[in-house]
C-alpha cells in the first residue's frame, strides 16, 4: 500500500511538472529569453529521467520486489551528497560569473531567478546521472 | 591524501576566507542588513572549519583514523538532507530577495552558497552527536 502509494506521487508529480512546463511554454512564446528555453531543456532532461525511474520501480513493484531497501537508501543518501557537492560548486561557479566574468567581458550577469534555477536544474540532474552511475556499477558487482 | 596535508589545505582556506572577510568588511563598512546576514554565515563556516582542524589534529595526534565506515556513512546522509534543503533554500531565497534591503539578484547565488554550506554543519553536527547514520 505504502508502495503504491509512492509510485502513484511520483507519477503525480511528473504530470503536475510535464503541465507546469507545457503551460510555461504556451504562456512565455514570443517573449522567451533564450536562457528560459535552455532551463526548460533542463527541466525536459530531468522529466524523461525520472519518468524513467518511476517506470522502472513500478515494474519492479510488480514483480514484488520492494521500491526502498537498505541499498537503494544507502545510494541515495550518496547520490545526494554529490548533488548537494555539485551544488555548492555551480553556486561558486555563479558568483564567479556574475561577478568577475561578468563585470570583465561585459556579459550579462544572470537574475536570481535564473541563478537558482541553473543551482536547482543542474544538482538534480547530477542527482539523476549519479543514480544511472551507481546503479550500473551495483549491477555490475 | 595523508592528515598533515589536510590540516595543512583547511588551514590555508580558513585563512583565505578570513582575509576575504577582512577586507570585505574594511572596504564595505558600514554593513547593511543582507550583508551583515552574510557575514554572520560566513563566521559560521570559519568557526565549523576551525572545529574540523581541531578533529584532524586531535586524530593525528592519537592516531586514530580520520575516516571510518561510520563517519562516511552520516557524512552521506548530512549531505542528502542538505541538498534537499538547499532546493528549498534557493526557492525560499529567490522569493524575499527583492525585499531584502541591500540586496541585488546577482546575490542570489552568495545567499545559496552561505545558507546551505550552514545547514550542511549543521545536519552534520546533529548526526554525529545523535551517532544516527542508519
Amino acid at each position: 500500500m505504502k508502495d503504491n502509494f509512492k509510485i502513484m506521487l511520483g507519477v503525480s508529480v511528473l504530470g503536475l511538472v510535464l503541465l507546469g512546463l507545457v503551460l510555461f511554454l504556451i504562456g512565455g512564446r514570443g517573449g522567451m529569453k533564450s536562457f528560459m528555453l535552455v532551463e526548460s531543456g533542463l527541466v525536459l532532461i530531468l522529466l524523461m529521467g525520472f519518468t524513467y525511474v518511476v517506470v522502472e520501480k513500478s515494474r519492479e513493484h510488480k514483480k514484488g520486489l520492494p521500491i526502498e531497501d537498505e541499498l537503494s537508501k544507502k545510494l541515495a543518501y550518496q547520490m545526494g551528497t554529490y548533488a548537494y557537492y555539485s551544488a555548492i560548486w555551480i553556486s561558486v561557479g555563479l558568483i564567479w560569473y556574475n561577478g568577475f566574468i561578468c563585470d570583465n567581458l561585459g556579459t550579462t550577469p544572470l537574475d536570481a531567478g535564473e541563478s537558482l534555477g541553473v543551482v536547482i536544474l543542474l544538482s538534480g540532474i547530477i542527482y539523476l546521472g549519479m543514480y544511472f552511475i551507481l546503479r550500473g556499477r551495483v549491477g555490475s558487482t | 591524501m595523508d592528515v598533515k596535508t589536510r590540516i595543512a589545505l583547511v588551514s590555508l582556506l580558513t585563512l583565505s576566507v578570513t582575509a576575504a572577510m577582512g577586507i570585505y568588511l574594511k572596504n564595505a563598512w558600514p554593513l547593511e542588513a543582507g550583508e551583515i546576514a552574510c557575514m554572520g554565515i560566513a563566521t559560521m563556516i570559519v568557526l565549523a572549519g576551525l572545529a574540523g582542524l581541531a578533529g584532524m589534529w586531535n586524530s593525528m595526534k592519537t592516531g586514530q583514523p580520520l575516516k571510518d565506515e561510520m563517519t562516511t556513512k552520516i557524512t552521506y546522509k548530512a549531505g542528502y538532507y542538505s541538498w534537499i534543503a538547499t532546493i528549498y533554500i534557493a526557492l525560499a531565497v529567490g522569493w524575499v530577495i527583492d525585499d531584502i534591503p541591500g540586496m541585488a539578484p546577482r546575490h542570489g547565488s552568495t545567499a545559496v552558497l552561505l545558507l546551505s554550506a550552514l545547514t550542511f554543519f549543521i545536519v552534520l553536527g546533529v548526526l554525529r552527536i545523535r551517532g544516527d547514520f542508519e
